[in-house]
């Protein structure tokens, strides 16, 4: 018995305590696997399938250990390894689609939208309506699109899963940059009142605050804010000559017309 | 031949070769009744093959590449008869034994063995014929009449758009000449008779190209007639690749790249395309590493058809990005590769970049022919324009080749254009399932959503000079007004609306509301917009004319032409005198 497979065996032990785990110690384990793997000869003796486990384990868990970490760096590695492995791997895992969701919230969360889409595509479409872990990442893409973004805050209520939540955060934090990119497109003045429930905050303040560091401005004793205050006066801009552009294009016309004749 | 227009494309999807098959051969007959054959075309298409393996004997490589070019005319000529006389002139060795006993045995009548024997095929293989030829003469031309039609039984509908010629035809033309079969008979003889001269005088080994050009001949026949023959044609694709491996000539590119196609093609019916991508890879490697083109341009539309199949979109935009596709392909390989590349770019959601492959895809392929290939990209320039908020021309949906396969779409974009989300949503139910998903469209229509709504909204913006945000809402039939705000204000950002929204008076009785307030659009004349424009399409039109130039070709050399080694020979002679000639009058200058 190899030392990767206690390894293995501790890790899993360790991770089926679920709410009681404790994740540094996993963090722990992962890092003595990963050194137990690098060792010549570990892998030795081992059957492919039982390697074939050990190695899902390892990815699946540290990917997942990442998520509660709310590591997203660490968890854009560890997802690319699982990945990977499903690439490769003869046999499907019983997380496969917990982890594609995932994977599928953490683009999306960090608007990776052609990504998102090309691994959505290798999801059949049975299974994006069913699987709860893909329909949401996917009704949630969707609702973003629309600009339905009250609807990611809705669906926020119903996560599949606890490892989703780290993604809702940073959805949330992304979802209300774009609002606050959208309206500062398209008001010229907002109650603060309005602003708090647009913006998807608790309370005034909160929404003064942000204004401030997005710089905004407030006016009437704090209750309206000043937008875009400049909107719409530059409508009418003149349209100025470009000479050199012009002067390129009309040489390669004359180039291109010699070339023919 | 007849003419030198493109080659018919053989669609990777097996439906597709069908449906462009009927359409190719639909036409054929109609070409034919037009003109009475004066020939039977099974003895017209073994001449012109005859004429191809002359050249090619004598060294002539370059009669190769219209070989190919008009191997799609060539595939429909061919009948197991055919292949099998073919095979005897120019086959030699174990892959000759293999593919004679892979072909059907040929069709001939009862007098006849039904599969000649090595000896009797090797030695006399012209007694044979010569007896089946008088034995039975009345009935020896129907082989191609029952194998005409045992093919159109082959088409199956897949739907109903695509079910209009389907049925199998009574074939109405090719008469036999029932009466006096002789001549024929005589003309068969006579061609079949005449020895090759290059195999007959010196001892050197013939080149392989007519070997592989026959065995090229005899894969496409068994891939085109249906399941049975296809692990046959797994078999003979496999030797061809080893026989091609073995004589490694840059010659054989051309019939490299097409063995490699219908390896995949094959691969792909038997639904184990999955298995041939690393050999694809390492193929690929090899070929570009030697600048065999059409094997290279080949390989990588097959390779992103690998990949897409298996929808491995990320590796497939990775393969595009490295990869750098041959300059000297073919047009058609190059509608293929634009074709794929379009799908990967809507695949990431960057649609001006897809809609331009699609439409050049569009342009690259061949006017006349691959009906199929037209019909698909077809819908996804429609899918893609309507993403990008273009509705397409009426005129697309009444051309002939697109009316049918295209309705659900046209509905769709009326959909889309009225910003109709009932509608939408119908049409959805109706073909998601049945249309969308087969065509692999249903993932961007789903997205089209979102331009169905905006649409909605810049027609009410349009209407509308100053509207509630509730009043839009309702209109639209959206869940709430907080939602449709967020779509208002995103539609602004997005700039597909000139608009801004406004607050209620708090005062007033209108507090609390808010309003979509349309500004005045600017006068894009004003700007730099159209110069820009106008821009483009000068270069575009340039560019046009510059491929124009690239693509013309010399006509094909007319059969006279070809000369025999005596002819050869003596105008070696002649040349060779001429220069003594030359040479002597130089002398006497000096």
């Amino acid at each position: 018995m190899s030392a990767l497979v206690e390894l293995h065996k501790k890790l899993v032990d360790e991770w089926a305590k679920d709410a009681k785990r404790d994740i540094a110690n996993v963090e722990k384990i992962l890092a003595d696997i990963k050194t137990a793997t690098i060792q010549p000869g570990a892998e030795q003796g081992l059957a492919p399938k039982a390697l074939c486990t050990i190695h899902r384990d390892i990815y699946e868990i540290s990917a997942l250990s990442a998520a509660l970490r709310e590591d997203l760096a660490a968890f854009d590695d560890a997802i690319e390894q699982v990945m990977a492995y499903y690439a490769s791997a003869t046999s499907d895992s019983d997380h496969k689609n917990l982890m594609i969701g995932l994977n599928l919230m953490y683009l999306v969360a960090s608007n990776r939208l052609s990504e998102f889409h090309m691994l959505l595509e290798q999801v059949s479409q049975d299974v994006q309506r069913a699987n709860p872990y893909i329909a949401v990442p996917v009704t949630i893409e969707q609702s973003l699109m629309e600009g339905a973004y009250n609807k990611v805050a809705l669906s926020e209520k119903n996560i599949p899963s606890p490892y989703f939540v780290p993604f809702f955060r940073v959805m949330t934090d992304a979802i209300r940059a774009e609002i606050a990119a959208c309206m500062s497109k398209s008001f010229k003045k907002v109650p603060v009142t309005d602003a708090v429930s647009l913006l998807i905050f608790k309370s005034p303040a909160e929404v003064v605050a942000y204004a401030k560091l997005r710089g905004w401005t407030l006016e009437a004793n704090n209750s309206i804010i000043v937008l875009n205050a400049s909107m719409q006066v530059d409508g009418q801009a003149k349209s100025a000559l470009d000479p050199t552009r012009i002067a390129k294009q009309t040489i390669f016309y004359a180039k291109q017309l010699e070339m023919i004749v | 031949m007849t003419s030198s227009s493109e080659p018919s494309k053989p669609k990777t999807k097996a439906e597709k070769i069908k449906q462009e098959k009927e359409e190719a051969e639909r036409k054929e007959r109609e070409e034919k009744a037009k003109k009475e054959p004066k020939k039977e075309p099974e003895l017209i298409a073994f001449e012109t093959v005859r004429d191809h393996f002359l050249a090619l004997d004598k060294g002539d490589t370059h009669v190769l590449g219209r070989a190919l070019q008009m191997l799609h005319k060539t595939r429909k000529a061919m009948t197991p008869e055919i292949l099998h006389r073919l095979l005897m002139l120019h086959s030699a060795g174990p892959v000759k034994d293999e593919l004679v006993s892979l072909l059907p045995p040929r069709p001939t009548p009862t007098a006849a063995p039904a599969t000649p024997s090595k000896e009797a095929a090797k030695e006399t293989p012209m007694e044979v014929d010569g007896a089946a030829a008088t034995a039975a003469a009345g009935n020896a031309t129907p082989p191609p009449i029952t194998l005409r039609i045992s093919r159109g039984r082959l088409i199956v509908p897949d739907n109903g758009s695509r079910s209009r010629s389907v049925t199998p035809v009574p074939e109405p033309v090719v008469p036999k000449p029932e009466p006096e079969p002789e001549p024929e008979q005589q003309a068969w003889i006579r061609l079949s008779s005449q020895p090759l001269p290059s195999r007959k005088k010196t001892g050197v080994p013939p080149p392989p190209e007519a070997e592989c050009y026959v065995h090229l001949l005899a894969l496409i026949y068994l891939v085109d007639h249906g399941d049975k023959a296809l692990a046959g044609a797994q078999r003979t694709a496999e030797s061809l690749i080893k026989r091609l491996d073995e004589f490694d000539r840059r010659s054989l590119d051309g019939i490299a790249a097409k063995a490699f196609f219908y390896h995949a093609l094959v691969y792909e019916r038997h639904a184990k395309l999955e298995q041939l991508r690393s050999f694809l890879n390492a193929r690929l490697r090899a070929a570009t590493l030697r600048r065999h083109t059409e094997t290279q341009a080949t390989l990588i539309y097959t390779l992103l058809r690998v990949y897409l199949v298996g929808r491995q979109y990320p590796s497939a935009a990775k393969l595009v990005s490295k990869v750098s596709f041959p300059e000297g392909a073919s047009n058609n390989d190059l509608a293929r590769f634009l074709y794929y590349q379009g799908r990967i770019k809507a695949m990431q959601l960057d649609y001006p970049a897809a809609s331009g492959y699609f439409l050049q895809a569009m342009r690259k392929a061949p006017q006349e022919a691959a009906i199929g290939f037209k019909q698909n990209t077809q819908k996804w320039v429609v899918v893609v324009g309507l993403l990008q908020g273009e509705i397409p021309e009426r005129g697309i949906f009444r051309m002939p080749i697109y009316r049918k396969c295209l309705v659900p779409y046209l509905e769709l974009c009326q959909a889309v254009r009225l910003g109709d989300l009932v509608k939408f949503n119908g049409v959805l139910q109706k073909y998601g399932q049945s249309v969308f998903e087969k065509d692999e469209t249903l993932t961007l229509i789903v997205r089209l959503r979102q331009n169905v709504i905006k649409t909605a909204v810049r027609q009410i913006s349009l209407a509308y000079s100053r509207i509630s945000i509730s009043d839009i809402c309702k209109k639209l039939q959206l869940a709430s007004d907080i939602e449709t705000e967020y779509m208002v204000a995103k539609a602004i950002s997005d700039g597909s609306i000139e608009a801004s929204v406004t607050c209620g008076e708090p005062a007033s009785k209108e507090s609390g509301l808010r309003f979509m307030q349309s500004s005045e659009t600017a006068d894009i004349y004003r700007t730099a917009e159209p110069q820009t424009h106008f821009d483009s399409r000068i270069r575009y039109c340039l560019e046009l004319h510059n491929q124009a130039v690239k693509a013309l070709r010399f006509p094909p050399k007319t059969a006279e032409e070809i000369e025999t080694i005596e002819q050869q020979r003596e105008r070696e002679q002649q040349e060779l005198e001429f220069a003594k000639g030359m040479a002597d009058e130089d002398d006497d200058d000096f």
